[in-house]
């Protein structure tokens, strides 16, 4: 029936919309607050998807069970990748080519993870086969697959998580401090350089999330770490620039058009019909559908 | 001037290429050398944008596409058109596309600019790969010239190009691109109209970008998307000035031959899948380590430095 | 008439009021001095006249002609030039070529009204033996130099200089102000915003004194020492909440 396979869409460009919003989350937790550019989270991902992936095949345990090992781990990882590549830049002002070499490294150090990605499981698509891949729940004639269900809870809940932490504890209130002014942070006694490595650790964890869940529904290659890349960078875009708020439901009209596009239309045309109202926004609306406050 | 120096060597180095290209009968060395200077042409045009005005565009497989395009579409459709011909137009057609779009892009800077100029690419590749009448994917031969005449074609044109560029950013409107690119603020406040300026950027390495493609259509004799829209191409484009100093007409013209150098290493010394990568990776990170410029402008201030120690030393 | 003229000009930030209706007339070969405390508004103004911010109410008029819609870009060209406080040359070309480019901008468009040629500005901006050097490689009093050689390459009607002898030693000092006195002979109007008001006294024609979003005198700078409403802004007084910056 083609009114329940639209609805059908719908809930599917959400489900994957999800994913694009968390790792949007990601890029704008670093950017729109610290003005930290990284063009690595989307290869981060999928390193993520690929561990996840080997930790099923080779042990057999589930991804959900593996991510309590991979966000510490990849908290770690983001944190010295912010220590070791991020901080000769973090002192450049914007109009020094701060981004530019923020992105420059990032992606350099992007490359080097799919490199190894194809190294070592090669660039032959994979796939997560656990058993409820495929589990649906029904409501009257709708079916929803679990995973998208599950990917949509994350994604609030982490947004929950964030927006608390940075409410009501003392790190979220000295990530503010920073956001306002760096210099004015350091000079009341704030470790700047901590701050940051430890949001850029942040934001690598929120990535893992999103990698694991990309991999739940798609098949996963290395090269697809720079579209994904690209595709949480739309969202960052399309959400007004670094509003968290504004972000999530960027990220999930991302999904959206994309599989709207596939139903009414050619599947290879969706990312032109995405980048396409990308350059529309660009025209009409330059800062953004979503714009922060 | 110093421009007099760039042209006696342009010329040295055209007669060298032609004297080797003579001894090896255009042979894989020759071959390859043609095959650089491509990337070093779409690059000079990259760098005008990249490194003059300070933008990064991670799409410029687009305007090295159309001009690859427009030698390919009128061969596929049988129209008996003189192709160097057409290797020009494609140069003026990658320049008109480049002054359209620029319209919606040049209204964002830095990173929003970047995924923009990223979707480009990949809506034209879509709509490319999508159409019947672009030939799809199955591409275009054409049957063109022999080797003796496209490589020193090729490399006259790199050489004609790099001279231009130097030229170029040394007039009054290249100066006007660094004034954009430093202080935007102070270029509008003595009269530089700050739009026009990044689009004229814009469009004339578009217009390069695009001749690289129309050569490139010449040098191999086949278009296809994913060699001429591909994401692959961008990547290279834009390395190579970054890697070499972006803002520098020698940075790009060194760093395009490394990234172009290194591809080739992978493909045929290290043949690992994705070894390009790790290797273009792993350079680019410590070339920004080093020095955030790229290689050329941080040997040059390393070789200052130097210099000015030796002196003290000297002077004690 | 005058040859810039702001009328009836308001400016809030958000709450934060800076002008509430500012009037300013200056005559043209004047030097005219715009003095204030801290956060009364005078690089805000400088910022509105050259098109960089926009007025919420009120106009700028520029030889009659109303400006305060134009761009930026277009009030450079009819022939206004400004000196930042915060120094901002075009860091990786040198001086020279810094006066180039101005000159081959806005200097372009007012050739009819060119005074100098690029030799006599390096020449009385003292950059002669250093226009080779990279700008990002001067010293703080040269970078203010090639500033106003730049201005001065637009060919402009009128000057704005916007804090020149901030961090200057007295010596430099002077020698600006002896350059302001020979532009405004040679026909260039100069108007320029200080702190200082020996500086002022020195120079000006006419002063006007910005204090709470308003002017609160004008006249000779001999009249607007002796106003007890400046003395009373610059001693302390009762009203320093409304200040905006």
């Amino acid at each position: 029936m083609e009114y329940t396979g639209l609805i059908q869409t719908i809930l599917g460009g959400v489900g994957v919309g999800s994913v694009y919003a968390l790792l949007g989350l990601a890029f704008a937790l670093v950017f729109g607050k610290l003005k930290i550019c990284s063009y690595m989270h989307g290869d981060l991902a999928i390193l993520a998807a690929y561990l996840g992936y080997f930790i099923f095949t080779s042990i057999g345990l589930d991804p959900f069970l593996s991510l309590i090992v991979l966000i510490p781990i990849f908290f770690f990882i983001g944190y010295y990748i912010q220590v070791i590549f991020m901080k000769p830049f973090m002192s450049m002002e914007i109009w020094q080519g701060r981004y530019q070499a923020q992105i420059m490294v990032t992606w350099g150090l992007g490359m080097c993870i799919m490199a190894i990605e194809f190294i070592i499981w090669s660039g032959t698509y994979r796939m997560i086969s656990v058993p409820y891949r495929n589990a649906t729940l029904n409501f009257s004639n709708l079916t929803v697959p679990v995973v998208h269900l599950l990917s949509l809870g994350a994604l609030l809940l982490i947004y929950l998580v964030l927006s608390l932490v940075l409410q009501k504890t003392d790190l979220g209130i000295s990530f503010r401090a920073c956001s306002v002014d760096r210099i004015t942070a350091m000079l009341t006694g704030i470790n700047y350089q901590k701050i940051c490595a430890i949001s850029f650790g942040i934001s690598s964890a929120i990535a893992v999330v999103a990698g694991t869940f990309y991999a739940l529904t798609h098949q996963i290659t290395p090269a697809v770490g720079l579209e994904l890349t690209f595709k949480g960078w739309v969202a960052v875009i399309i959400g007004g620039m670094g509003s968290l708020g504004g972000v999530i439901l960027a990220g999930l009209l991302v999904g959206l058009v994309e599989s709207l596009t596939s139903f009414f239309w050619i599947p290879a045309l969706k990312e032109a019909v995405l980048f396409v109202g990308l350059l529309l926004l660009l025209i009409f609306r330059p800062g953004g559908l979503f714009k922060a406050k | 001037m110093n421009l007099k120096k760039w042209v006696v060597s342009g010329v040295i180095a055209f007669i060298l290429y032609m004297l080797f290209l003579r001894l090896t009968d255009a042979g894989f060395i020759a071959n390859f050398i043609a095959y650089i200077s491509l990337f070093v042409i779409a690059g000079q045009g990259w760098n005008l944008l990249g490194g003059y005005i300070g933008e990064i565009s991670f799409g410029h497989a687009v305007f090295f596409g159309i001009g690859a395009y427009t030698v390919g579409l009128p061969v596929g459709y049988k129209l008996d058109i003189n192709l160097l011909l057409l290797v020009l137009l494609g140069a003026l057609m990658a320049g008109i596309f480049a002054l359209i779009i620029s319209y919606p892009l040049l209204r964002v800077q830095g990173f929003p600019f970047l995924v923009g100029t990223y979707g480009l690419g990949v809506v034209i590749r879509s709509i490319v790969v999508v159409t019947p009448a672009l030939f799809a994917t199955r591409g275009i031969f054409i049957s063109t010239y022999s080797k003796n005449f496209t490589y020193p074609l090729i490399i006259g044109f790199a050489i004609a190009v790099v001279i231009f560029v130097q030229w170029l950013v040394n007039q009054d409107l290249g100066l006007r691109f660094k004034a954009v690119r430093d202080v935007p603020t102070a270029a509008r406040m003595i009269g530089i109209n700050i739009y026009k300026t990044k689009a004229s950027a814009f469009v004339i390495g578009a217009m390069l970008t695009g001749l690289a493609g129309g050569l490139f259509a010449l040098y191999g004799g086949f278009v296809n998307p994913s060699a001429c829209f591909g994401d692959n191409t961008s990547i290279f484009i834009l390395l190579g000035p970054y890697i070499g100093g972006i803002g520098s007409v020698l940075g790009a013209l060194f760093g395009s031959t490394i990234v172009i150098i290194l591809q080739e290493v992978a493909r045929s010394v290290i043949t690992v899948n994705g070894g390009h990568y790790l290797m273009v990776g792993a350079l680019l990170v410590v070339v920004m380590m080093l020095s955030k410029e790229g290689i050329y402008p941080g040997i040059v201030k390393l070789v200052k430095k130097i210099k000015n120690a030796y002196q003290k030393r000297q002077g004690e | 008439m005058a040859i810039l003229e702001v009328r009836d000009l308001k400016k809030s930030f958000g709450g934060l009021e800076v002008f509430a209706g500012v009037n300013i007339s200056i005559e043209k070969d004047q030097i005219y001095g715009i003095i204030g405390t801290n956060g009364a508004g005078k690089t805000t103004l400088f910022n509105i006249i050259c098109g960089v911010l926009r007025a919420d109410q009120g106009s700028v008029l520029f030889n009659g002609e109303d400006i305060s819609k134009k761009p930026t870009h277009k009030i450079a060209e009819l022939g206004i030039g400004r000196c930042f406080q915060t120094v901002m040359p075009f860091k990786s070309m040198t001086p020279l070529e810094n006066v180039r480019v101005a000159r081959a901008t806005a200097g372009k468009k007012n050739k009819e009204r060119e005074k100098f040629s690029i030799d006599e500005i390096m020449e009385i901006t003292n950059l002669t033996d250093k226009m080779h050097i990279k700008t990002q490689e001067l010293s703080l009093p040269d970078k203010k130099n090639v500033e106003i050689a730049r201005a001065l390459a637009c060919n402009p009607e009128i000057i704005l200089f916007d804090e020149v002898s901030c961090g200057l030693s007295g010596e430099e000092i002077y020698s600006r102000m002896e350059l302001m006195k020979k532009l405004s002979k040679m026909g260039i109007t100069v108007v320029v915003v200080e702190h200082i008001m020996l500086f002022i006294k020195e120079i000006c024609d006419q002063v006007s004194v910005l204090h709470s979003g308003k002017v609160i005198c004008s006249g000779t700078p001999q009249e607007v020492a002796r106003d007890a409403g400046v003395i009373e802004a610059y001693l302390g007084g009762k009203s320093n909440e409304n200040i905006g910056s």
